[in-house]
């Protein structure tokens, strides 16, 4: 016996159900938009603080600009400074300062946290614009500064204006913290009802899966009702009905097989038993246990070729046997099959006539012979005295192939009979003993190994003909 | 000659002793792998008639370990009709193989043929009582008096003059004669050695061809 092992596995986690990848896969989804958004937002948001920042400050330095064009000149700024100072007032987060041509400090309201960089000056006669704001580092939050000319009577001065922002930061880190707990939820909440959904729309495939389980061979009839499923399902189950419908045919085929294949061992056991039995009731001559023995045998051979036939076929349907096709001729094999059966023709009256062209085809030459063979006997056993068994070949002209044709003169083969004669164990006649049903599924078989096929028409009263056609290899 | 069979199946390792007895060779029977193989080693047989269903250590091993030292011919029997099984026990050493169920006919000429040392020449002139067989003419006489025979019917009575004595199976004939190489169930041999019989046997008071009912068919003239 031989026992294919599968391969062990490496012990494997199990894939995780698809109902919680399908819930994972779309809560990540839901994160990463919700992030993206918030991210955009976020961003938004600070870019329009630093343009209200901005425009601000411009505002503030053109108002400067002008406080100091009233003004005669610069001693004039430092005698007093208010005017300038009040443009800020209420506002403790700017930081201005004037100096004059020479660097003399003129106004200074505070200090800043840390020292200002040195940046280019906007030239006195020019407006300011958002690209002359400059960016620095204050010692907490974000700080933007402007320096630009300005002029008091005749004298030119220099007016820098700084702030500092720690409070826009506070705004913005409470903004993301929000939009953070925002995403959380949302992201939560799609996973949720994701999970939920998905979960409702596995419901059905559970229904399937409990209808699978309760299929077995001796309920294979089940089918899974698909009408109101949702498509895809319904693609599976049609699929899944389609397997059911073959595997149910085909253990049909094999149950019917076996008990055909019981039932036809029982009549050669039956008298092979009751001929022994009758035999061993009383005592006989030699010459009777001899005849006995020889009948026995007879029944026993039966048996065996029975068990042979069946074999053969139950190894064609595993694809267990190994064709060993060589370049026969035909025209000889035919003549050769010919020279075997014409006594036998001859012995009831038959003609067997050979008109075979000269071709020739890779065929496995003992399963040809055993093809034609079952053919020619059959043929013979149903041809009436004075009637022609004719065996032919020729080329196929569509394809390349050959045929092998066999008919015969005779009652044919009613119609109601004719799509069931390669069925095993089919018998035309229930009554007829000869031969156990199986010689033309065997024919069959051979021709399929061969990835050929076999075909009869037959009329009633008419001839009928069994054409073999192998295909070119 | 000396055959050692080695099968645990109790009733076929009797009508194995029984018939190869009968057809005049010494037998003896190991009923296990174990006993088979020792015998094997002990003594030196001329054949031995191998199962490859064994209890202990099977057919296969045996073999193996038989051809570890000895050269006997080794026939092996085998119930599963597998290629691989069959070759298998070839590449093992085996010199035939017969798959069960056979013919005991099947078996005997098995064995003579694996008993036969070398090839043996064919007789030209083969003689069966008063029937004269001149192969090389192709010419079959009885009592001196000319019999025409068609060309398979002379290749039939050739084979069973050749053969003669040994009881030939229809499938054995079919295949020798016909070059028709499986079970057939037609009764085509039969046939032939009936239309045979009408040309060599019928004429004349001493019949040559005969019947072994459910075996097969031999040529022999019987008193």
């Amino acid at each position: 016996m031989k026992v294919e092992l599968k391969p062990r596995m490496a012990p494997q986690r199990r894939p995780m159900s698809l109902t919680l990848r399908v819930a994972l896969l779309l809560s990540a989804v839901a994160a990463a938009s919700f992030l993206a958004v918030g991210a955009y937002l976020y961003h938004t948001l600070q870019r329009q603080m630093a343009y209200r920042d901005d425009t601000e400050l411009i505002a503030k330095v053109d108002q400067i600009r002008r406080i100091v064009a009233g003004l005669p000149s610069a001693a004039a700024i430092a005698q007093d400074n208010r005017p300038l100072t009040d443009t800020l007032f209420g506002h403790n987060d700017f930081m201005l300062k004037v100096n004059a041509a020479d660097g003399k400090p003129l106004v200074q309201t505070s200090l800043t946290s840390r020292p200002l960089p040195q940046v280019d000056s906007v030239p006195a006669r020019r407006a300011l614009t958002l690209d002359d704001i400059h960016y620095w580092q204050p010692a907490a939050g974000i700080g933007r500064m402007v320096r630009a000319a300005g002029i008091a009577g005749e004298d030119p001065v220099q007016i820098t204006l700084a702030r500092e922002r720690s409070d826009r930061l506070k705004v913005l880190r409470d903004y993301s913290f929000d939009l953070l707990l925002a995403l959380c939820g949302g992201a939560l909440l799609a996973t949720l009802l994701g999970y939920g959904v998905v979960r409702h729309s596995m419901h059905r495939l559970r229904t399937v899966i409990a209808k699978a389980n309760d299929i077995n061979t001796s309920r294979l009839n089940t089918r899974l009702s698909v009408q109101d499923a949702p498509a895809e399902l319904r693609e599976m189950g049609d699929a899944f009905n389609a397997m059911l419908d073959r595997l149910e045919d085909g253990v049909q085929r094999l149950s019917g097989f076996a008990a055909d294949l019981a039932h036809d061992m029982r009549t050669p056991l039956n008298t092979l038993m009751v001929e022994t039995q009758v035999a061993l009731a009383r005592p006989r001559t030699a010459e009777e246990y001899q005849h006995l023995l020889a009948s026995n045998l007879e029944e026993y051979e039966r048996l065996a070729r029975m068990i042979e036939n069946t074999l053969f076929l139950a190894r064609v349907d595993n694809a267990q046997m190994a064709l060993q096709r060589e370049t026969l001729d035909l025209q000889a094999e035919l003549q050769r099959i010919h020279d075997y059966f014409d006594i036998l023709a001859e012995d009831v009256g038959v003609r067997l006539v050979v008109s075979a062209e000269k071709v020739s085809a890779a065929i496995d030459l003992v399963l040809l012979q055993r093809a034609v063979n079952n053919l020619v006997s059959n043929a013979i056993r149903h041809t009436p005295a004075g009637g022609t068994v004719t065996l032919s070949a020729h080329a196929v002209e569509e394809g390349g192939g050959v045929a092998i044709v066999v008919s015969n003169s005779g009652q044919g083969i009613a119609p109601e009979h004719l799509p069931h004669i390669f069925d095993r164990y089919y018998r035309a006649d229930p009554a007829r003993t000869a031969g156990a049903g199986l010689g033309l599924s065997i024919v069959r078989a051979i021709m399929e190994l061969h990835g050929g096929k076999i075909t009869v028409d037959s009329q009633p009263g008419a001839n009928t003909t069994f054409t073999l056609l192998f295909k070119k290899i | 000659m000396k055959i050692l069979i080695v099968e645990d199946e109790p009733k076929a390792g009797d009508y194995l002793v029984k018939g190869l007895q009968e057809s005049g060779y010494v037998a003896d029977l190991a009923r296990n792998g174990v006993d088979g193989l020792a015998l094997a080693q002990e003594h030196d047989y001329d054949l031995i008639v191998l199962d490859v269903m064994l209890p202990q250590i099977d057919g296969w091993t045996v073999l193996a370990r038989l051809r570890e030292r000895k050269e006997t011919p080794v026939l092996f029997l085998t119930a599963r009709d597998d290629v691989a099984d069959r070759v298998k026990g070839l590449e093992l050493g085996a010199d035939d193989y017969l798959v069960k169920p056979f013919a005991f006919a099947e078996l005997l000429a098995r064995v003579k043929t694996l008993l036969r040392r070398g090839p043996v020449r064919e007789a030209d002139i083969v003689r069966v009582a008063d029937l004269e067989i001149d192969v090389l003419r192709r010419r079959v006489t009885r009592g001196g008096q000319r019999i025409d025979l068609t060309a398979k019917e002379f290749a039939l009575l050739h084979l069973l003059a050749k053969r003669q004595g040994e009881v030939l199976s229809r499938t054995q004939i079919a295949s020798m004669v016909w070059d028709m190489n499986f079970d057939s169930d037609t009764n085509v041999v039969d046939v032939a050695i009936r239309r045979l019989r009408a040309k060599v046997d019928d004429p004349y008071p001493l019949k040559l061809v005969q019947t072994m009912r459910g075996m097969g068919y031999l040529l022999e003239a019987r008193e």
